[in-house]
């Protein structure tokens, strides 16, 4: 047998674990049918294209299906950002579940207003709130991690803005200010630290993810690490302070960062 | 040897990287968002991956032989989160009374597992009380027959035959309420009086009570509502942290108009004072007015 042919069994032989593994990506970011397929597509040509490249740079340094899994993380990420620009969901919205990342989509990545996003889950059916309950998850979503997509062609982004959604754009402005000066603050607390602490406060906090998650994946042991993040915590929290950035407006715009 | 982005990442992950490797990977996540993006949302799909695997009583010890042959490299070091999770895989094993049967566990027998292996026992007044409901059969009925099967599961596991009887026999009683033809009553009849034979659960019963019920996903709520009552008052963090408890919590495969947001609640955010422990009364108060709710 070739060694394409080697490749191309082993590919075939991951398949079913590279399906699963693309799904729970699109899923984590509740793509709908149409754009877990076009992923689903995209990403298995990537795996063939220069006669199975991504297999073939693989040396055996960790296991396959790992190896396997970040390669569709960062393709996913990839086929994310050239689709939609930096746009995605928040860790707040993915929290409140499909109906907020639904609406977060419509209104952040595909830029319809409120209103029309509201009008449209419902009348599609994708929801059972009422316009009062969508319109109260649209305002507890942090305003400052609403990327701006990059347009994909025409749509609804000719729509003009109603008088509300102007007022809303510029709150959206300030916060998107206060925000980056946490952030400025933020880098440089990281700056500072261990490198592994600063791992575990970027992830915990700026990717939302869990304490669980970060133990297994760092290879730490879990309980100490809630103390660890507690300290943590304290430290950023207290030169966030000292910055004039009250805990308030840190809770606020961090709220996405909750699991 | 130059190894791809991917697979330093990967290797991070399986902790088979040097200490020295290791410091320069989390210095670049430490500074790069792209990288963290990337590495995180790997690290998250891959826990998803493992949780679901070893529910499914599924322990993937190491690469399949052929990806060796393939890549041509065959050397395989089993990395220190395998090892672990291959003995916790094991333990979990024994304790699920030889449930892995045809590869896959019972719902029940998926969500007891979610629970902390230690201290695993029913709490005093974790039962329902309920009332009889008479008639056709239910979504109330539904919901309470998860609850029980939780409760005859972890009886079973603990050992504690005085519940063990209890809940089959209110298993037999709901069942036969429901369908009186059910072969499956006598089995849990039998249990109710002299407990589990031979010290052993049978991992069919459970899925034939499961599968007469009308309403699966009823079943399947009540185990998980009464398996996190328990993990509530044993204060077992790592039950909410589970992929289905997150997805419960959030809303997804809750019955309209059936939230979960007051429990949620209860539970910590990273922003919030001193990284603080779930309210644990608050969470099983929620968690026992909305399981009372939807049983009766």
């Amino acid at each position: 047998m070739s060694q394409s042919q080697d490749y191309e069994a082993l590919l075939v032989q991951h398949l079913p674990f590279i399906e699963r593994m693309a799904a729970t990506f699109c899923q984590r970011d509740r793509l709908d049918p149409d754009e877990t397929d076009d992923f689903m597509s995209w990403a298995r040509e990537r795996l063939i294209e220069d006669d199975y490249a991504v297999l073939r740079k693989f040396r055996g340094e960790s296991l396959l299906t790992t190896y396997l899994t970040v390669v569709l993380s960062r393709m996913f990420r990839d086929h994310r950002v050239a689709r939609w620009g930096r746009w995605r969901p928040s860790a707040e919205a993915r929290r409140q579940g499909d109906d907020a990342v639904a609406l977060e989509r419509l209104v952040y990545r595909d830029r319809y207003t409120v209103a029309q996003a509201v009008e449209l889950l419902r009348s599609r059916g994708e929801t059972l709130l009422s316009e009062r309950e969508l319109y109260a998850i649209f305002d507890s979503l942090p305003a400052g991690t609403r990327g701006r997509p990059t347009p994909a062609g025409e749509g609804p982004l000719a729509t003009a803005a109603s008088i509300e959604e102007t007022d809303r754009e510029l709150l959206d402005s300030e916060s998107d200010t206060q925000r980056s000066q946490v952030l400025k603050v933020l880098e440089r607390v990281v700056a500072g630290l261990p490198a592994e602490d600063g791992t575990i406060v970027r992830m915990r906090f700026l990717e939302g993810t869990s304490v669980a998650d970060i133990a297994r994946s760092l290879n730490l042991e879990q309980k100490p690490l809630y103390r660890r993040i507690e300290r943590l915590l304290l430290r950023l929290r207290s030169e966030l302070e000292a910055e004039g950035i009250s805990r308030q407006d840190f809770l606020e715009l961090f709220a996405e960062s909750e699991n | 040897m130059n190894l791809s982005r991917d697979e330093r990442l990967a290797a991070l992950l399986d902790g088979t990287c040097s200490e020295a490797e290791r410091e320069e990977l989390l210095a670049e996540l430490a500074v790069d968002d792209d990288e963290l993006e990337v590495f995180a949302a790997a690290a998250a799909a891959l826990s998803l991956h493992e949780r679901e695997e070893v529910a499914a009583g599924v322990v993937p010890l190491h690469t399949p032989p052929s990806v060796q042959r393939a890549v041509g490299r065959p050397r395989w070091r089993p990395p220190r989160r395998w090892v672990s999770l291959a003995a916790a895989a094991g333990i979990a094993a024994v304790l699920m009374f030889g449930i892995l049967r045809r590869g896959e566990a019972s719902g029940v027998a998926q969500t007891v597992a979610m629970l902390s292996d230690s201290n695993l026992s029913l709490p005093a007044g974790i039962a329902l009380a309920r009332e009889p409901v008479r008639g056709s059969p239910s979504d109330g009925e539904s919901v309470s027959l998860g609850a029980l099967l939780v409760d005859l599961e972890v009886a079973a596991r603990a050992k504690d035959q005085a519940q063990e009887q209890r809940a089959a026999a209110e298993i037999a009683a709901l069942l036969r309420r429901t369908n009186p033809s059910l072969e499956v009553i006598a089995q849990y009849e039998s249990i109710g009086t002299a407990g589990i034979p031979r010290d052993r659960l049978d991992p069919e019963l459970a899925e034939r009570a499961e599968q007469a019920a009308r309403q699966p996903n009823k079943v399947h709520l009540g185990e998980w509502l009464q398996a996190a009552r328990i993990a509530a008052s044993h204060h077992d963090r790592g039950f909410f942290e589970a992929g289905e408890s997150q997805d419960r919590l959030n809303g997804k495969g809750m019955p309209p108009g059936v939230s979960l947001r007051r429990a949620r609640a209860a539970m910590p955010a990273p922003g919030e004072d001193g990284q603080r422990e779930p309210d644990w009364a608050t969470l099983q108060h929620e968690l026992t007015s909305l399981l009372n709710g939807l049983s009766h």
